[in-house]
């Protein structure tokens, strides 16, 4: 079963402050336009679209974020989107207190410095040093490597989901492991999109295995637990854990010597264990 | 990304949310008055 296109499957908590502190200017847009105040009009529709601008900018932030710590890397692209959503809400507060407020422009200035810092203290600064992950993989320029591997993102995203349903600490081990070696695939791959065509079918069988052994482990040990399944399981995750560390060995020594070979042992293991 | 103690972190998000609050939701609901008033 390939990766389902749910892009959005881990839940991100916004920046909920920036979205509904600035409400109050909502009915201001309707007064000032009632009264004719061009400038309130003008000053309060701004102000409210750069705050909620700046919290869709923060929140992709704060996404980032969290798809590096759950996955090892994101899709989103590495900028300081939290710096400029910070950046838009201060722009916002500066121009209320100038142009409605009538206050001088140092303490405009002031607002929105005090305004961007809020938002940094209480969001964090962009982690965009995360050393390789800065290599974002969706930046290559070619387009169908950046498709293969965001589809193999996607998988390796699901075994983290369902290795959350197998509640057995050694077994949930093993497939963060799994997953960890995936991802240092992904990212070698990313470095060196001509390699991609020697690690398509890694990606294709591999990941596809790796994801409906585990997918298909976490919903019939739930049902029926056994041991034998659960030694079944083991052996097939020592396999695969085995096979990615030989597979992003040769990856990177860019040695050409047939990998399709190993592949067609795992398949056959995973069938003979009943996996696919 | 380093450890940090919770406190920390607790006391950055409490000053950040305090920032915020006394700048966003001020500044708007002043703004909010000022327009009525004006």
């Amino acid at each position: 079963m390939p990766a389902q296109g749910k892009r959005d499957q881990i839940p991100v908590v916004g920046p909920m402050l920036l979205y509904f502190l600035p409400l109050p200017l909502l009915p201001a847009i309707f007064i000032a336009l009632l009264k004719g105040n061009v400038v309130n009009f003008l000053a309060s529709l701004v102000a409210l679209s750069l705050v909620w601008g700046g919290a869709w900018l923060t929140r992709r932030g704060i996404k980032r974020d969290v798809e590096i710590q759950r996955l090892g890397w994101s899709r989103l692209p590495a900028r300081p989107w939290k710096l400029l959503g910070g950046l838009a809400a201060g722009v916002a507060t500066g121009l209320c207190t100038l142009l409605i407020l009538r206050r001088p422009p140092v303490m405009a200035g002031s607002v929105a410095l005090a305004t961007l810092a809020g938002v940094l203290l209480s969001y964090g600064i962009d982690s965009l040093f995360y050393g390789r992950l800065r290599r974002a993989p969706l930046t290559t320029a070619d387009r169908d490597v950046a498709e293969l591997l965001e589809e193999a993102r996607l998988k390796i995203d699901s075994i983290d989901r369902a290795s959350r349903q197998i509640h057995n600490p050694e077994l949930n081990r093993r497939i963060r492991r799994i997953n960890a070696r995936a991802v240092e695939i992904l990212a070698t791959i990313a470095d060196d999109p001509a390699i991609v065509r020697r690690a398509r079918k890694f990606l294709k069988v591999y990941l596809d295995g790796a994801q409906r052994v585990t997918e298909g482990y976490a919903r019939v040990h739930r049902d029926q637990p056994s041991r034998q399944l659960e030694d079944n399981f083991r052996n097939v995750l020592v396999t695969i854990e085995d096979t990615f560390v030989e597979q992003q060995r040769k990856l990177q020594e860019k040695d050409a010597l047939d990998l399709d070979v190993q592949i067609e042992v795992l398949t056959r293991q995973l069938k003979e264990e009943g996996v696919i | 990304m380093a450890k940090r103690p919770l406190s920390v972190l607790i006391l950055r998000k409490s000053v950040g949310s305090l920032l915020l609050w006394g700048t966003v939701g001020l500044i708007s609901l002043q703004s909010f008055f000022f327009v009525i008033v004006r």
